[in-house]
């Protein structure tokens, strides 16, 4: 189990001063699965993973693998900027970095579900700089398994790849995690990749606002949301707060969400707009309504409101 | 102990492989030092003499501390590569491995050494051209002395790479500081005949003290010799104190950052 407790960091500013970065953050994961950390840009991400690598030193708090100190012998970790050489081959770079780790490998001696999986097969004799930024990425993270890590942190590490490649390799690295018992730390703000994990840490301003499984975070918007766009954002915003629907909150695209609303309780709100909205839409929560709730701090009902 | 060597040998590995594929490198290196050589010599022919070049031309004179600005350039441009890594985002793979920090800096250091010594041998194949002729126990000290100056130069080029941000830092630094230094190191002119008070200003330069054991070790044997300087045993215990500080000093820069 990987423990994060009580994590403080303070970047220090020009001229005096400390801006917090983390503020005793504290979740844990558990071997076998894999964890999202997520959040907004400027929540803590970043940070996070560089105090969890021990690229950062924090002001307080302790990150114990098993009771002990994180080590880097059985630590994979892929990085949102890419890491590889790119005047180096795929394969070199790989070998380079397993030679960081004390070891050697041989072309034939990697484990071929790895290498098949990422899809590199035939690209192992070919320069970094060559490659397009999906294979990078695919290097990358055979680099971070190749020293067979019990610990593996990911940053963004999916982002330039395509959703068919994102999709083999998640299923990669739940079934690697699960397998071999790898504790997997994903930090990532592709909110459909957090849902597939079996656990999401959400990070705000520096701490953590929310966690739990996926499903058990979207019980707090229930089973169903609705999603209303229309051009009279203020006719819209003065009809739910003459009706006192009071819980909702606005996604970037402009539609209003409404958590835990029946389709029924919408009909005095319909009637009271001249305009009629442009769409109204009844679906499932997902994890981005969450975390948007969550950045915004929306006051989400935790019990079945009155249209029930 | 491969925890330790393996990763001293992938980071000196990448570093030769990383050098071999960047051939204009090469041409940099050992161009611009040839180009300053041939100027200097041909066109300082006449202006520079006497009892100080003990008879030599000056070309002759010049030809060891060309040698020595060709590790100088080479030693330094090799530890710009740790800028560029820490910009690129390969120096973090590094730092989160489990090499110890040691293993880092002797990594980049015998790459430096290498490519240092490398290139400067390089240029001495040129010697069967000139009228040099070096003696074989001259050309092996000199290689080795080289070696040592290789490990010290890619040591002092690291202590800046590794607490910089920026190649344009990095190479105002070479100008203001790394340059003078082999300026003054009695490179180009003999500290005998120099101005009393740059003489005392060349004397605190731990350069100078390299570059006079690398022109003994040159024309042992050769019939000539440079006169005036601190005697060898002097120069040998300042080069080994200098390089036994600033690799002290380089690792504790390496393991704090």
């Amino acid at each position: 189990m990987l423990s994060v407790e009580s994590i403080s960091y303070s970047y220090k500013k020009r001229g005096g001063g400390a801006a917090a970065a983390l503020r005793d953050v504290t979740f844990t994961a558990q071997r076998g699965s894999v964890t999202a950390i997520v959040g907004p840009n400027g929540s803590g991400k970043s940070t996070l993973f560089r105090v969890i690598t021990g690229l950062l030193t924090p002001d307080s708090g302790t990150v114990l693998e098993d009771g002990c100190a994180v080590r880097r012998e059985t630590m994979g970790v892929v990085f949102q900027s890419p890491s590889l050489d790119t005047s180096l081959t795929a394969f070199e770079n790989i070998a380079h970095h397993a030679m960081l780790h004390g070891r050697r490998v041989k072309r034939d001696a990697l484990a071929p579900s790895v290498v098949e999986a990422s899809g590199l097969g035939e690209f192992l004799d070919t320069r970094v700089d060559a490659l397009s930024g999906g294979y990078r990425r695919r290097v990358e993270l055979v680099k971070a398994l190749i020293s067979e890590p019990r610990l593996l942190v990911l940053d963004e590490a999916f982002n330039a790849l395509d959703t068919n490649s994102r999709s083999q390799f998640f299923s990669l690295l739940r079934s690697l995690t699960s397998s071999k018992g790898l504790i997997t730390l994903l930090i990532t703000h592709i909110p459909a990749l957090a849902s597939q994990c079996d656990q999401v840490v959400a990070l705000s301003d520096g701490g953590i606002v929310g966690s739990g499984g996926p499903t058990d975070l979207l019980d707090d918007l229930g089973s169903s949301v609705v999603e209303i766009e229309t051009d009279d954002a203020v006719a819209l915003e003065q009809a739910l707060n003459t009706l006192g629907i009071t819980t909702r909150f606005t996604l970037p695209s402009g539609s209003v969400l409404l958590p835990r609303t029946p389709l029924a309780a919408l009909v005095p709100v319909l009637e009271l707009l001249a305009v009629p909205p442009s769409r109204v839409l009844l679906r499932p929560p997902t994890i981005e309504d969450w975390l948007h709730a969550r950045a915004h701090s929306a006051a989400i009902a935790t019990e079945e409101v009155r249209y029930a | 102990m491969m925890t330790w060597i393996l990763p001293v040998y992938s980071l000196w590995l990448r570093d030769m492989k990383d050098f071999i594929r960047r051939r204009g490198r090469v041409v940099g290196a050992i161009g611009q030092p040839f180009v300053i050589w041939i100027f200097l010599a041909s066109g300082f022919q006449n202006s520079f003499g006497g009892t100080a070049m003990a008879g030599m031309d000056y070309g002759t004179y010049l030809f060891p501390g060309v040698v020595l600005l060709i590790a100088l350039f080479a030693a330094l441009f090799s530890t710009m590569s740790v800028i560029e890594d820490k910009k690129s985002g390969f120096m973090q793979g590094v730092l989160t491995s489990p090499a110890p920090r040691a293993a880092i800096v002797w990594g980049k250091l015998l790459a430096g050494a290498t490519l240092a010594l490398a290139q400067a041998v390089l240029f001495m194949v040129l010697l069967p051209w000139t009228d040099i002729r070096l003696s074989l126990s001259a050309v092996l000290l000199s290689v080795l002395v080289l070696a040592c100056a290789g490990l010290l130069l890619t040591s002092l080029g690291l202590f800046f790479s590794w607490r910089m941000s920026s190649t344009q830092g990095f190479h105002a630094v070479m100008n203001l500081l790394l340059l003078p230094l082999w300026v003054l190191s009695g490179a180009l002119f003999p500290v005998d005949g120099a101005a009393p008070w740059l003489a005392s200003v060349m004397e605190l330069n731990p350069l100078y003290y390299v570059t006079v054991l690398f022109q003994r070790m040159f024309f042992l044997d050769s019939g000539t010799g440079i006169t005036g300087g601190p005697d060898t045993m002097t120069a040998l215990g300042v080069f080994a104190a200098t390089s036994l500080l600033m690799f002290t000093v380089t690792l504790r820069t390496v393991a704090k950052r």
